[in-house]
């Protein structure tokens, strides 16, 4: 049941409550302490004389190009410079931090694939001589934000380099694409379904408000006539209600896939839901607010691995080695992944960059091992899909030496949520055979 | 710090449901179910639990040696089939009949088909039907409440202690409904304690291990034909509750009929399956000569199953997707 819904009516139907399914949490304690800055941390270290050499990764996305780099290797940035020039529509990249770019080259960055990054030797508070907020009152052309329209809006959040922290879209773009489709009702999404993630939950819990107020923003630039707040846990719920009274919130209790359970319920009755993450909706609001881009995100470093779990605010672009580090990783820890706990990507390289994309890094001290079994027949994928696809069916007719592709229902509507392999007992990849099954229905391939 | 790290696939996480928890689920129900049993009876059910889990083991065994499979130490599933083959019977079957009961549970109904997951028919069920058509007299002749002998077979109980002989010969049982909660009557091993089998019965489906709507269609149509046409001269309620309380019904709604395996995979199709498989076993119990012939009704039921998952897919899908092709749900 979806609490705090006043005003959403018809959100009760039966239909939908039994889709998704739950996956057991295994958030520790110290997550709900707080959001820890990284940089804080660092400075108080440095003032004590503890200082180390650091360098950053920061992704030039739109810059394979050179004629789209305003770097080069030797240069030097400042904080907030712009890197990029990836034109127009496309988010500019600015830097972090101030220090000497080293090297340009590409990177094969996790879920992400191969993406061109800037090597950054930190150096120099003393050229830019002053604390972040010193640096947020050399704000770029604001506006007041009332009086700000959807251009405005859109080309600020190009300027400030916003992507949605789901999926890595560019906030322009996401905004056309809701436009385009007709979203009715925006919401602000800090769902964490996974077992171990709460890096939107903590930012929601947090930044309220200024989540709230940048929701508000994306809405006007998308023309959606309402948005909500989407929070996991009804703790996380309990304290967004506290403190943010305007906008509605919602709260998924631990469904997996949330966004789909959620859309679906919306869809019925209010309208077409669009989401976007709640890091951007804080990014776009500070960028309206004060000016400055969206350069740091915030990631959940969590799992047995290491000892001092916790929601860490970082530069884009620190490695993952650092995070880790920050929170005391064990050296028995035998994986590190990035993402959800069901389609995540393992990591062997931990020098590689944090990006607006990551939201949580799990190190596990052993992978879990998943026998696999011959279907039952128990029918739970069917339940838990949220798109009508029966991956028992697609399996069984997958698995024959002739394809009727008749039979291979609804499958090009899957949204690789990957709920059907999650909820599956005997531990069938099914999510890869609906893939399949769909490119086979594509390619028309029946033999 | 230097870490050596692997290079794993997702999903990172462990299942907390899978087929082997499932399996121990029932596994954990069928045990507690023989708690009664053995304060009624002494060891002899425990035995006798022990022959037919043996006997399914070693022909699990044989089978695959003969057709060099693999053989694992880990199956489970051929601890449910032994235990349901033990539940059905008598407390004081001979020990070399529950063992043929498993064996042929192994080697006819389960281990040509592939094994757990390919199966289509239920293998205990196949495995009381063989020992049911070869010799229903032993099958049907249940001991009276007592310890009973470990060899010998235990005095027969009085028809009038049978509620479901009583029920064959068209007349009232004297134990009230009442009474038969506790399965301290003379019935199969596992299908007497009525009360026992409810708590299973909201375990697994609390679980879900166990599809509810399995166990609804089935009891609901059992206690309709029971209360519109009862076999004594009686009142309909008495009469829906007598048949639901007697023989393993209750046992094999719960426990049989929702063999994942062998049953529909659409909700719509699984209730009607379980309405299906009671009004089988309803209408057997009025025509038929057999004290029980749920493992009857059950296979029955089984072979149904394919063709109803097939009719829920064409109402589900508007008769878009199928067009007359043939449809192999197993």
């Amino acid at each position: 049941m979806l609490r705090g819904l006043h005003g959403f009516h018809g959100l009760h139907s039966p239909y939908a409550l039994s889709r998704g399914i739950r996956l057991e949490k295994h958030r520790s304690r110290s997550l709900k302490k707080g959001i820890r800055d990284i940089e804080a941390e660092k400075q108080k270290e440095n003032a004590k004389g503890k200082k180390k050499p650091e360098f950053l990764l920061i992704p030039l996305y739109g810059a394979e190009e050179s004629s789209a780099r305003l770097i080069h290797p030797g240069d030097r940035v400042e904080k907030y410079q712009v890197l990029t020039a990836p034109g127009a529509g496309a988010p500019e990249v600015c830097s972090p931090m101030a220090g000497i770019v080293e090297d340009i080259r590409p990177l094969q960055v996790p879920l992400e694939g191969s993406v061109l990054c800037a090597r950054l030797r930190v150096s120099g508070e003393k050229q830019d001589g002053d604390s972040p907020q010193n640096g947020k009152k050399k704000s770029r052309g604001k506006k007041k934000e009332t009086s700000l329209d959807r251009a405005d809006i859109l080309r600020m959040a190009e300027k400030a380099g916003i992507r949605d922290e789901f999926d890595g879209t560019p906030l322009p773009l996401l905004a056309e694409r809701f436009r385009s489709s007709g979203v009715k009702v925006l919401v602000g999404c800090g769902l964490d379904d996974d077992p171990y993630g709460d890096s939107s939950g903590a930012v929601l819990r947090e930044c309220a408000r200024e989540a709230a107020e940048g929701l508000r923003l994306f809405a006007l630039a998308c023309g959606a006539q309402r948005s909500m707040l989407a929070a996991t846990s009804f703790y996380t719920w309990r304290r967004v209600v506290a403190s943010e009274k305007e906008t509605p919130v919602v709260s998924m209790g631990g469904r997996t896939p949330a966004r789909g359970v959620l859309a679906g319920k919306l869809r019925r009755s209010v309208g077409k839901a669009g989401f976007v993450g709640i890091q951007a909706c804080v990014a776009l609001y500070r960028a309206a607010r004060e000016g400055i881009p969206q350069t740091e995100t915030v990631v959940t470093v969590s799992g047995d691995g290491v000892w001092k779990p916790g929601n860490l605010r970082v530069p884009v672009g620190t490695p993952i080695e650092v995070l880790l580090n920050r929170c005391g990783v064990l050296p028995d820890t035998k994986l590190v992944y990035i993402g959800p706990a069901i389609a995540g990507e393992a990591v062997t390289d931990l020098t590689l960059p944090v990006t607006q994309r990551t939201r949580c890094i799990t190190a596990l001290k052993q992978q879990p091992i998943n026998k696999t079994y011959a279907c039952i027949g128990c029918g739970r994928c069917a339940r838990v899909c949220m798109r009508g696809i029966l991956p028992w069916l697609v399996h069984d007719v997958i698995n024959r030496d002739t394809v009727d592709p008749l039979m291979l229902w609804n499958v090009e509507r899957c949204t690789s949520c990957h709920s059907c392999s999650a909820a599956c007992p005997a531990g069938i990849d099914l999510a890869a055979e609906v893939a399949r099954a769909a490119a086979i229905r594509r390619s028309g391939d029946f033999e | 710090m230097k870490l050596a790290l692997s290079d794993g696939r997702a999903p990172f996480y462990k299942k907390e449901q899978t087929v082997a928890t499932m399996m121990d689920d029932t596994i954990f129900c069928l045990l507690a179910l023989l708690i009664l049993p053995v304060v009624f009876y002494g060891v002899r059910p425990l035995i006798t639990v022990l022959v037919s889990c043996m006997s399914c083991f070693l022909a699990m065994v044989a089978f695959r040696l003969i057709h060099r499979r693999n053989i694992s130490l880990s199956e489970r599933s051929l601890l449910v089939t032994g235990l349901t083959i033990a539940m059905l019977l008598p407390a004081d079957i001979p020990y070399w009949m529950a063992a043929l009961a498993g064996a042929f549970a192994m080697f006819a109904a389960k281990e040509p088909f592939g094994s757990t997951g390919r199966n289509p028919f239920n293998p205990a069920a196949a495995g009381i039907a063989f020992l049911t058509v070869l010799w229903p007299e032993e099958v049907s002749r249940f001991p009276a409440v007592g310890p009973l002998p470990l060899w010998e077979r235990g005095a027969e109980a009085a028809s009038s202690q049978t509620p479901a002989l009583s029920l064959l010969q068209g007349l009232k049982p004297i134990l009230e409904p009442a009474e038969m909660l506790w399965g301290n009557y003379a019935g199969p091993l596992g299908g007497t304690a009525a009360l026992v089998i409810a708590g299973c019965c909201l375990f697994l489906c609390f679980r879900r291990t166990a599809r509810w709507e399995i166990t609804a269609g089935f009891l609901l149509s059992s206690a309709l034909i029971g209360a519109f046409w009862p076999r004594f001269l009686g009142s309909a309620a008495s009469s829906a509750a007598y048949e639901l309380l007697s023989g393993s019904l209750l046992f094999g709604a719960v426990f049989m009929a929702t063999d994942p395996v062998t049953s529909p995979k659409m909700p719509v199709a699984r209730f009607v399956y379980g309405m299906l498989g009671g009004a089988l076993l309803l209408c057997m119990r009025h025509v038929g000569q057999y004290q029980e012939p749920l493992c009857f009704a059950i296979l029955l039921s089984n072979g149904a199953a394919p063709l109803l998952d097939r009719l829920a897919l064409r109402i589900r899908t508007r008769g878009g997707i199928f067009r007359g092709k043939a449809f192999h749900a197993e």
